[in-house]
């Protein structure tokens, strides 16, 4: 391909004014350059006693007015499309890069190594949670006597706290009452254990039921934006028909369950 | 081979502009999902890492109520929340903390705001002033005084342990009161400020308030020390006289 004339060169400046966007006005000209470039070798071939200059005279009036397709070129071609464009490619690299750092710092290994363990830990809870309220079987000596659907739901915070399912176990420690405690979080990224063992339970005479000694569970499972214990608390005689499960001292917040909804299985 | 590699390469489908900035787009936002999931979600700012906190014990949302700010990026918070206040603060560590800002929250109280409380502030601020809150105040409190009684305080083990002779020579006072005027907060309960009086101690001395902080771990606040609480109200009628101790730290820490 030649060098454009100056002649050529100011038709091509004009026809692609219009276009904002740097790299789509260089594409344009050489696009329209080479357009330019194949009429002229058409002309030269017709009019071979012509000279260059009659030559490309006549190929550009024949390609037409440069201001008339310079504003239709502006039109096609939205010059906010291409700079964003252009933004994406750097903030794409940059994020590539940041990430890599990311992953070196803060470690790779460990964040998988967490994953595979919430995996397996999930599949562990989920056979006890069928042993305690379905038909599996236990991995520990116990005998369920009764089932429970309290289906009791409170919000505290930006979080929803309830509890679906409860049983009443005969173990060798004495008659157990396991709560299936979920804390379903509005914000994933806010999701943690850390309020379940701030939960305290009371009987009907506000006596507590917790242990003294904190908070026992037996299995925690974790969803995207969920938690969820089996809340194990000792029960002396009779369970109680209704319990309370109340939370920091100072925190105005009651979640009652019912257990008087027995499932017969 | 490598032609057929080349001419393999060359027939890939092409993406259209808004195509690429699609993918590009998509590319950003599960990186910065991502990135920010390895750095645990971190917040910049001192008063972020304290919401962060607060949101991760469910007590969430809160409003900022009063803050203790002192230098290397520490600071101390007071918030209200539906029928609470939250009491913590923020450090800055030199190492350990949060992966990207190193901030290192801890609560140290949550007051029930409908019953009488008095606490202190885990932190001194800028100018060494001590700050106290009390809450639950009876209705149409306008004006109270705290007093704060300290006797026989022990001397800081820092002081015990050090290898300065004249250090070692320091004493804390044996006996000290502390009165502050509460200046009353929009959302119920009121603040008192004990300035810093350092200078009206001899050198060998120590005050009484500065050696109980200095003798308290950097994640928790004082423990329970005497205290007297008055309450007046617009007209200057007295409310109520309470005597008790400052609340006990909740110790609640990220971890």
């Amino acid at each position: 391909m030649d060098h454009p004339t100056h002649t050529t060169w100011s038709w091509l400046a004009a026809a692609t004014r219009g276009i904002r966007f740097g790299p789509d006005r260089e594409t344009v000209r050489s696009e329209l350059y080479g357009h330019l470039e194949d009429k002229i070798a058409d002309l030269r071939r017709l009019h071979p006693d012509w000279t260059r200059g009659e030559i490309e005279r006549m190929a550009l009036s024949q390609m037409g007015d440069p201001d008339e397709i310079g504003r239709a070129l502006a039109r096609l071609h939205r010059p906010w499309l291409g700079y964003l464009w252009r933004v994406s490619r750097w903030a794409s690299a940059a994020a590539a890069v940041l990430l890599a750092l990311t992953l070196l710092t803060s470690g790779l290994p460990d964040w998988w190594r967490d994953w595979q363990w919430t995996l397996e830990e999930n599949q562990r809870v989920q056979a006890i949670s069928q042993a305690l309220y379905e038909d599996g079987t236990p991995s520990w000596e116990g005998e369920r006597l009764a089932l429970y659907a309290p289906e009791a739901e409170a919000r505290l915070g930006r979080c929803t706290i309830s509890v679906d399912r409860a049983a009443l176990w005969r173990e060798p420690d004495g008659d157990q009452l396991y709560l299936e405690l979920r804390l379903t979080f509005d914000r994933p990224w806010e999701r943690g254990e850390r309020p379940l063992y701030q939960m305290r339970a009371e009987d009907e005479q506000g006596e507590p039921l917790s242990r003294e000694n904190g908070w026992t569970y037996r299995g925690l499972e974790t969803g995207f934006s969920w938690v969820a214990a089996n809340w194990v608390l000792p029960v002396e005689g009779e369970p109680p028909d209704r319990l309370t499960v109340r939370y920091f001292p100072g925190v105005d917040w009651a979640l009652t369950v019912d257990l008087t909804r027995e499932v017969r299985t | 081979m490598r032609h057929k590699w080349k001419a393999l390469w060359a027939r890939r489908p092409r993406l259209s502009r808004k195509w690429k900035l699609a993918r590009n787009l998509l590319f950003l936002a599960l990186s910065a999902v991502l990135i920010l999931d390895l750095l645990d979600w971190p917040r910049l700012t001192l008063y972020g890492s304290f919401q962060k906190l607060e949101a991760a014990y469910l007590l969430t949302p809160s409003e900022l109520v009063y803050r203790v700010d002192r230098e290397g990026g520490t600071a101390a918070f007071l918030t209200r929340g539906e029928s609470w206040y939250t009491l913590g603060a923020v450090h800055t560590m030199d190492e350990g903390g949060e992966t990207l800002t190193r901030h290192s929250p801890f609560l140290t109280h949550i007051l029930p705001a409908d019953q009488l409380q008095v606490a202190l502030f885990p932190i001194q601020g800028r100018e060494g002033e001590t700050v106290a809150v009390a809450v639950g105040l009876p209705e149409g409190a306008a004006a109270a005084r705290l007093e704060l009684t300290l006797e026989d305080i022990p001397l800081p083990w820092r002081y015990e342990v050090s290898e300065v002779s004249s250090l070692r020579r320091v004493s804390v006072v044996s006996s000290e009161q502390f009165t502050a005027e509460g200046e009353p907060l929009e959302e119920g309960g009121m603040i008192f400020l004990f300035p810093d009086h350092e200078d009206a101690h001899p050198d060998d001395q120590l005050c009484a308030l500065e050696a109980v902080y200095q003798d308290t771990n950097f994640w928790e606040a004082p423990p329970p020390l005497p205290c007297r609480l008055t309450v007046w109200d617009a007209q200057g009628r007295e409310l109520l006289t309470w005597e008790g101790t400052t609340a006990e730290d909740a110790g609640l820490f990220p971890y």
